[in-house]
């Protein structure tokens, strides 16, 4: 009897011991491994439905990018920022100065304010690693085909695993842009109607003529060259008229030209709204190239 | 000595009996209680990736030919939000979550506020970009739920 009691007592230690240990295990350990391995299985599924969220939302973004890049590169007179080397009237640009003209580069403007805009939007999901690195516009009989791509594709990761879905994006949205532009250059770059409308309406004028009858004859054919339709509105405002000092009839003018898309997109300036995008610019012009304002 | 031996022997086959015991009884208790975290746990992970994926499927959804539902909740601000888009994204929520008691909102405000009752169960979020606003570009959205007992 007295050999047997400690060897029960050591029994009865060990399996008080195994029992606690298997209670622990159950209880924590057990816990641990399944938890770590479901809460993988979560963050896995969450990004997932979180890719699909961004897949959803990406054409949304490149809209919106569009519509306000639009917007603000014709409100700055077809550039995003006015360069210095082009000649200038009221902050905006002139885009012809008698023979010589400043064509801005507007579609490629559009295209590098709407990448802008565009990776803004990636960047502000902290979750997602995106970046665009190029913008096309391309005429689609009424449409406008709009694509972003990146060198890279979307990501989204965490340290043990990382999930990638293909980064281009393409959307067609109605827009007047390239009709509005195709006019903008052939009546302003292309060929200086303006110019040639007063030269024109001045043949019947000779050096004598009265003063205020020639700058009626100016007022009304600028208003004759403006121009609208369902799409487009195009306005004039003549800001100044110079006569030749020598001869009444050879005039210098600067214009302020206003063409307005009559498509409306949301777009931000101040608050969000409706609003067209109506592209700015000046013209000075003569009847007599060789005479310009001062 | 006869007698101590067989006690020995007896008490050998009653300690060997309640080792075993123990033990299985340790083994049953963790296996058990494994399953059942295993259970809870995948409860939980098939709740939240579905309510993830009821919102997704929500912003999926097409109004009409030219309009969908990411559209009227995210330029709804501009849009406008009447009764009738309202009452298209409750019947949709409805019936993608089969629920009849559910939230909608923001960080700061109700989309869709519940009515007469008080949705908890589960929460779903989505990012929606809104129109360009450099202040605001994204917004969170969540869909909170209790899905109908049958």
């Amino acid at each position: 009897m007295k050999g047997i009691g400690p060897v029960a007592i050591a029994l009865l230690i060990t399996v008080f011991g195994l029992s606690a240990e298997a209670i622990y295990m159950n209880l924590f350990i057990g816990t641990r491994v399944s938890r770590s391995i479901v809460s993988q299985e979560v963050e896995i599924i969450k990004a997932v439905n979180r890719m699909e969220m961004v897949k959803i939302g990406l054409p949304y973004a490149l809209e919106y990018s569009f519509s306000q890049a639009i917007y603000d590169v014709f409100k700055n007179g077809g550039y995003t920022k006015l360069p210095d080397n082009i000649p200038k009237y009221n902050n905006l640009p002139i885009w012809r100065e008698y023979d010589k003209i400043y064509p801005p580069n507007i579609e490629e403007n559009i295209e590098k304010l709407t990448l802008i805009y565009l990776n803004q939007y990636t960047k502000s999901l902290e979750f997602l690693d995106a970046s665009y690195n190029e913008v096309d516009i391309s005429e689609s009989e009424e449409c406008l085909n709009i694509k972003a791509g990146g060198n890279q594709d979307l990501k989204i990761s965490s340290n043990f695993f990382s999930l990638y879905e293909t980064s281009n994006i393409s959307i067609s949205i109605k827009s007047n842009f390239f009709n509005l532009y195709k006019l903008a250059k052939e009546r302003f770059l292309d060929n200086d109607s303006i110019g040639e409308a007063i030269s024109r309406s001045l043949q019947s004028f000779d050096c004598s003529s009265n003063k205020d009858s020639i700058r009626a004859t100016i007022e009304q054919t600028i208003k004759n060259t403006e121009f609208f339709d369902d799409k487009i509105t195009l306005s004039l405002n003549c800001i100044d008229v110079v006569f030749k000092p020598t001869c009444n009839s050879t005039v210098a003018l600067i214009v302020e030209v206003s063409i307005k898309d009559n498509f409306k997109y949301i777009v931000y300036d101040g608050t969000n709204d409706y609003r067209n995008p109506e592209l700015k610019f000046f013209v000075k012009t003569s009847n007599d190239y060789s005479f310009t304002l001062v | 000595m006869v007698w101590n031996k067989s006690l020995a022997v007896l008490t050998f086959v009653l300690i060997g009996l309640i080792v075993n015991a123990f033990l299985i009884l340790s083994f049953a208790i963790f296996v058990f209680t494994y399953k059942y975290h295993i259970y809870t746990d995948l409860v939980f992970e098939y709740d939240k990736s579905f309510s993830d994926l009821v919102m997704v499927s929500l912003l999926r959804l097409n109004y009409n030919e030219s309009y969908s539902a990411y559209r009227i909740l995210s330029e709804r601000n501009v849009n406008g939000f009447n009764d009738e888009m309202k009452n298209f994204l409750i019947e949709k929520i409805g019936l993608l979550a089969d629920t009849n008691c559910f939230r909608l909102v923001n960080k700061t405000s109700f989309i869709l506020p519940p009515q007469n009752c008080e949705p908890k169960e589960y929460p779903g979020t989505a990012f929606i970009f809104k129109p360009y606003n450099p202040n605001n570009l994204i917004e969170e959205i969540t869909l909170t739920y209790n899905r109908v007992r049958r």
